[in-house]
């Protein structure tokens, strides 16, 4: 995929990509965002999957949301509902109109899903 | 006049590829459904030819080199390659420039094979080593954030292997082998020459400088390939030593003919098929993550500017004669641009002379090929013309060939 697709599939709300747009052409930017890559290649290069996840998630024993976008054109909306299925308990909550960047499209969306699912497990405990 | 050797490299393209515009990259994702096998066995055994013409006309080496899944050269595997011309001649010096360590998942396999063909042809073999262009970790998943560490690893486990009787242990970061045992045992002693090619990047221009090994800039313009061969000085010197000719090598494609406009007429399409299309690469396939340093990044970026390199696809045929990516003209003009190279840059090695390129016909290659040896290398020899395997000169970056390197400062005592 090209840098331009990339960003074109991050989102579908385009109202606040502006805080995310910088400009490639500077040489600090540049080189601070191929250190950032060069990181999640350390990481996530080679195997790009975890065959062990799904295992280790059947351990998550704490209570668990899981926030997912509407439609995320970059991984799709299945992993969401994998991590729901595998964690005992889990809930998903799915932001309405937001695609992959969940956050910076829908921030206060995003904030108030976490705030009640807080609130929701103070009040249970 | 300083003497230049002279290396026959062709990167065996499959030149038959749609117009640029209708694809993102020749490298990685251009679908190899473009590739017939028949017009594929007529272009090997064409380029092969050429190879072992080399040692006919009197070139000092033929080389071979190692790419992935891509139409700008079609060895994935050099080694077979070199084994095949290591058969059809008897003389010739045979650089693989160069097996990429890191793709491979355990280097010995690179020993091994590096040992017979040094073994089978008495001893003709230069072995360089590469990283493998930043495509090749899309290609082959290899992880570019290891790549250099991988390297240097795999380089000095095949060091050991070759120069240290077996069986011994390795026990490294990236490999981890009980029994290092290589049978056979390189030909050459105490190794075969090392050669490193190179993009510029100062980790490797200092690795090679204090190794001694030969450092080759790779279709770079006169500019940048100074620039490169400064750093590689004051790396030498900082190990108290001055550089010999033969460790500052460049590949610069050349095409010779009667007159500049014969030559200009008749490479002008192939060398424009070799930037614009074999070269049409985009950034991020060039540079995946962690294959360069941010430290390597930021000086890349700034000598870019510096010098205003542009990208291969953007560059203008009256630019790529202009720079010096290429050198192309009548025997006087091509002998003229060459001696920039050895009395000014004090290189002693060129890579590419008379080379085939996108898709030049054999009829061309031939002439050209010819028309260098006989009109352009005298120039640069002594009287004969003679090669070097033919008057006993050492092959570059053997214990021989630096045996004459002026040292700075007296060795310190054992």
């Amino acid at each position: 995929m090209e840098p331009e697709q990339i960003f074109m599939t991050l989102f579908n709300d385009f109202a606040n990509v502006g805080e995310v747009i910088v400009d490639p052409n500077d040489i600090d930017v540049a080189v601070h965002m191929y250190e950032e890559a060069s990181t999640v290649a350390k990481l996530a290069w080679n195997p790009r999957y975890d065959r062990k996840l799904p295992r280790r998630l059947r351990r998550v024993s704490c209570p668990t949301l899981i926030v997912g976008a509407e439609n995320d054109r970059l991984l799709g909306d299945e992993p969401c509902d994998r991590y729901t299925d595998l964690i005992a308990g889990a809930t998903l909550t799915r932001i309405p109109g937001t695609g992959h960047a969940i956050c910076i499209e829908q921030p206060e969306a995003a904030a108030q899903a976490i705030l009640d699912f807080q609130v929701g497990v103070g009040r249970s405990q | 006049m300083k003497e230049l050797q002279f290396f026959h490299f062709g990167l065996m393209p499959y030149p038959h590829i749609p117009p640029p515009e209708e694809y993102e990259s020749t490298w990685v994702t251009l679908s190899n459904k473009h590739y017939d096998p028949v017009e594929g066995h007529r272009l090997y055994n064409e380029y092969l030819d050429q190879s072992v013409l080399a040692e006919k006309l009197g070139y000092d080496g033929t080389c071979v080199n190692e790419h992935h899944q891509n139409a700008y050269g079609t060895m994935p595997d050099p080694n077979v390659m070199a084994s095949h011309i290591v058969a059809r001649t008897e003389k010739i010096r045979v650089g693989i420039i160069g097996n990429a360590l890191p793709l491979h998942e355990n280097p010995l396999r690179v020993a091994e094979s590096v040992a017979m063909l040094d073994v089978m042809s008495g001893g003709r073999i230069i072995s360089g080593f590469v990283r493998g262009t930043g495509m090749e970790y899309h290609s082959l998943r290899a992880n570019p954030a290891h790549s250099r560490e991988r390297f240097w690893e795999a380089h000095d486990l095949i060091m050991k292997a070759w120069t240290e009787d077996g069986p011994f242990e390795w026990r490294g970061k990236h490999f981890d082998i009980p029994y290092v045992n290589p049978w056979p045992k390189p030909y050459q002693q105490p190794h075969p020459p090392i050669w490193l090619p190179g993009q510029g990047s100062m980790e490797t221009i200092s690795e090679a400088a204090k190794r001694r090994y030969p450092f080759m800039m790779v279709f770079a313009p006169l500019a940048f390939t100074k620039f490169n061969y400064d750093m590689y000085r004051r790396a030498a010197e900082e190990e108290g030593y001055e550089p010999a000719p033969e460790q500052l090598a460049f590949c610069t494609g050349t095409y010779v003919a009667e007159t500049d406009e014969i030559a200009h007429r008749e490479a002008k399409e192939h060398i424009m098929w070799l930037f614009h299309r074999g070269l049409k690469v985009p950034d991020y396939h060039f540079f995946p993550p962690g294959y360069t340093s941010g430290k390597s990044l930021r000086g890349m970026l700034i000598g870019k500017e510096k010098f205003n390199i542009k990208d291969h696809v953007d560059l203008t045929y009256e630019e790529l004669i202009d720079q010096q990516y290429v050198i192309v003209g009548s025997p006087e003009t091509v002998v003229e641009k060459l001696s920039v190279y050895t009395e000014e840059l004090g290189a002693g090695i060129l890579v590419g002379a008379g080379m085939q390129v996108g898709d030049m016909p054999n009829w061309k290659v031939v002439k050209n090929m010819t028309l260098f040896a006989e009109e352009v290398m005298p120039h640069f020899r002594p009287p004969g013309n003679k090669p070097a395997w033919e008057r006993g000169v050492p092959v570059p970056g053997s214990p021989e060939s630096l045996a004459g390197t002026t040292r700075l400062e007296p060795a310190p005592a054992a």
